[in-house]
């Protein structure tokens, strides 16, 4: 589906953003994609989309160089960005300017999506608030059947019952066919979502790992005390929250927000565990 | 094809608005400026020049309508939000690009045309209907001219003289084009006053130069450069090669827009 | 439904799919929501739920008929009170056993709370 060789991209030439970074991504999964601010989350996902062209090293994206942007690729792809706009018109003169340009456009199942995120088909746009508009242009993009789903912080806006209906969707959403990555800081918001979790940090790749081999390599669990085993932890009330290797084939549940916390104090531990 | 015919349509909610205003503040324009040197007064006086507001009326309307409207066409641009979802429109860049001239030239300048016409028109005839006001002298080779100072704009002997300018609204249409895509914020003044700068920088070094070179000497070459119609054939020829490369420019800008 | 954060999220589900077919909500050799109507209820990634699917069909719980969907197996009850019964010996007894040993409860004294505990609970 996508395939990243050698990329490097800065916005300027001192400080790059990404320095030879190279990574596969297949269809039939969603991915999550974290890292601190300012790591490149957000930059990577342009970089897929074509939006900003890299200084070095090759990106195909089903077989296109996004950078090209022809109408084939762009027809395939759905991207939401953090911050977008919306013209101030209808929903229906919105879709009928649109719609047409994706091929494969399902009305059916937008009216389904608008229905699901309560959202009336006669609002306009503008009298929308931003929750709502959010939850438009994610049913449109899921509407135009693109097999590239591109989320910058989707949930960020939702109030809690959306978050609930933009999980449901998205868990429906995910074919055999689709590629879907999802950028977040809100991770619980989503981690039952994630199948692999794709860690942005130091210009590269520091981890891209599916849930399940991580839990196969680590165990997350509480601890009383800390020993050597441990490669991370962290206090809690009863203890400590811990990460570490998986001696035993215990079947834990991943703690997202640990493993990210871990992975940025503690990455040579990881490093030879995920290579 | 079919792809360009839904661009244009698609365009059209993003930059119709905008036109739309435009033109209605350009007719609105129009008719104050008719209305206001139109008087019976003026008329009944038998003022030679009472309608000849025009000349300077249409070439500062032209160009201020003209310049607004390829203006803003790629103002969306500058902002991110805005240039991510036109950059992924499912249309190539030239498509997108034809899209812009076909709203910023061959919408906007036959609709300034026609509406300078139809408010001309209106305002001339009905003055015709009332009034005539006609000179007349003997030329060179002894034949009567007549000059109807109550002509239709379109008919009198200085519009006709623009036509050899045909090629100005395809430049300013350019250079405003360039500038709205090339400027984040402010596309407007800042192609204005680059422009400003731009033409006094030329007309100066030029004036400067030729100076220079001229002084102190006299024509000796063949005179083909004295014949006025080649002088203008050749500014004509440089004004379209500049107004080619603006083009050019503007699309390659276009082609590698990043947001 | 709730999932706490002791266990992974696909054992968690399957945990779930047993406890449905104990309480007889689903019946022998019914047809079980798909992956992805499953997935959507329990808002998961479709992955996670084919994953419950696969390990609950090596235990013989479900059968996949290719093409139309899942189905509980015509033994399903013993087999999931088969797969419970392994689970809860390797994971919970050792736990209850500590406890047990820790506050020195007498097994006496936990039969009888067994016994009433079944009559207030199952007896009516």
């Amino acid at each position: 589906m996508i395939e990243i060789n050698n990329l490097n991209f800065g916005y300027s030439k001192h400080k790059p953003l990404f320095k030879n970074m190279s990574m596969r991504l297949s269809n039939g999964h969603i991915y999550g994609l974290l890292g601190k601010n300012g790591a490149g989350k957000s930059t990577l996902l342009k970089n897929l989309a074509g939006l900003v062209y890299p200084q070095g090293g090759q990106l195909d994206v089903m077989g296109f160089n996004p950078t090209k942007r022809q109408p084939a690729l762009l027809s395939q792809i759905c991207f939401i960005p953090e911050e977008f706009y919306l013209p101030p018109v209808k929903i229906d003169s919105y879709l009928k300017a649109n719609a047409p340009f994706y091929p494969n456009f399902d009305h059916q199942y937008l009216a389904t999506l608008l229905k699901e995120f309560d959202i009336p088909a006669s609002n306009k746009l503008i009298d929308m608030s931003y929750g709502q508009k959010k939850k438009f242009i994610i049913a449109f993009g899921l509407a135009t059947q693109a097999r590239l789903v591109i989320m910058d912080e989707p949930t960020n806006g939702l109030d809690i019952p959306s978050k609930a209906q933009f999980r449901k969707i998205m868990a429906s959403a995910l074919t055999d066919e689709r590629c879907i990555i999802i950028s977040t800081h809100q991770v619980r918001d989503l981690d039952n979502l994630i199948d692999t979790v794709i860690m942005l940090d130091e210009n590269d790749v520091a981890l891209k790992a599916s849930v399940e081999e991580i839990t196969t390599k680590l165990t997350f669990k509480k601890v009383k005390e800390i020993d050597e085993s441990i490669f991370y932890a962290e206090p809690s009330l009863s203890g400590y929250n811990a990460v570490m290797p998986n001696y035993h084939h215990e079947e834990s549940k991943l703690d997202m927000e640990l493993l990210f916390n871990a992975i940025l104090a503690e990455k040579t531990k990881f490093k030879p565990l995920f290579s | 094809m079919n792809r360009f015919g839904l661009l244009l349509k698609r365009q059209w909610l993003e930059f119709g608005k905008i036109y739309l205003i435009s033109f209605g503040v350009l007719l609105g324009v129009l008719i104050l400026f008719y209305k206001i040197n139109i008087t019976e007064d003026n008329l009944n006086s038998r003022y030679y020049n009472s309608l000849n507001f025009r000349h300077p009326l249409f070439l500062v309307t032209g160009f201020i309508f003209i310049s607004i409207t390829s203006s803003s066409y790629f103002m969306n641009l500058g902002q991110k939000p805005k240039a991510i979802i036109n950059i992924l429109i499912p249309a190539s860049t030239l498509e997108k690009f034809l899209t812009a001239m076909f709203y910023t030239l061959i919408v906007s300048i036959p609709s300034y045309l026609l509406c300078f016409y139809l408010v001309d028109a209106a305002f001339v005839s009905s003055i015709r209907d009332s009034h005539t006001l006609t000179s007349s002298y003997t030329d060179y080779d002894g034949k009567k001219i007549v000059i109807d100072h109550f002509a239709y704009f379109f008919s009198t002997e200085t519009a006709i003289q623009f036509r050899s300018f045909y090629y100005m609204p395809l430049l300013i249409n350019s250079i405003f084009l360039l500038g709205s895509i090339f400027f984040k914020n402010f596309h407007y003044v800042k192609t204005a006053i680059s422009l400003m700068v731009f033409v006094v920088l030329w007309i100066a070094s030029t004036i400067y130069v030729m100076s220079k070179l001229t002084d102190n000497t006299v024509w000796v070459g063949s005179p083909y450069w004295q014949d006025e119609t080649h002088i203008f054939f050749a500014t004509n020829l440089v004004a379209l090669c500049l107004t080619m490369i603006f083009w050019l420019i503007t699309f390659i800008r276009l082609k590698e827009k990043e947001a | 439904m709730e999932f706490n954060n002791n266990k992974a999220i696909y054992l968690q589900i399957a945990e779930y799919i047993c406890e449905q077919i104990l309480l007889g909500k689903w019946k022998t050799e019914e047809k079980i929501p798909s992956v992805r109507e499953m997935a959507v209820t329990l808002e998961v990634n479709p992955n996670t739920v084919m994953r419950t699917y696969e390990l609950l069909q090596t235990k013989n719980i479900l059968n996949n008929k290719r093409g139309i969907g899942f189905f509980l197996s015509d033994n399903t009850i013993d087999q999931v009170k088969q797969y419970r019964k392994t689970s809860f010996m390797e994971n919970e007894l050792p736990n209850l056993f500590r406890n047990l040993y820790l506050l020195e409860i007498d097994f006496d004294e936990l039969k009888s709370q067994y016994q009433t505990f079944v009559t207030q609970n199952f007896n009516d």
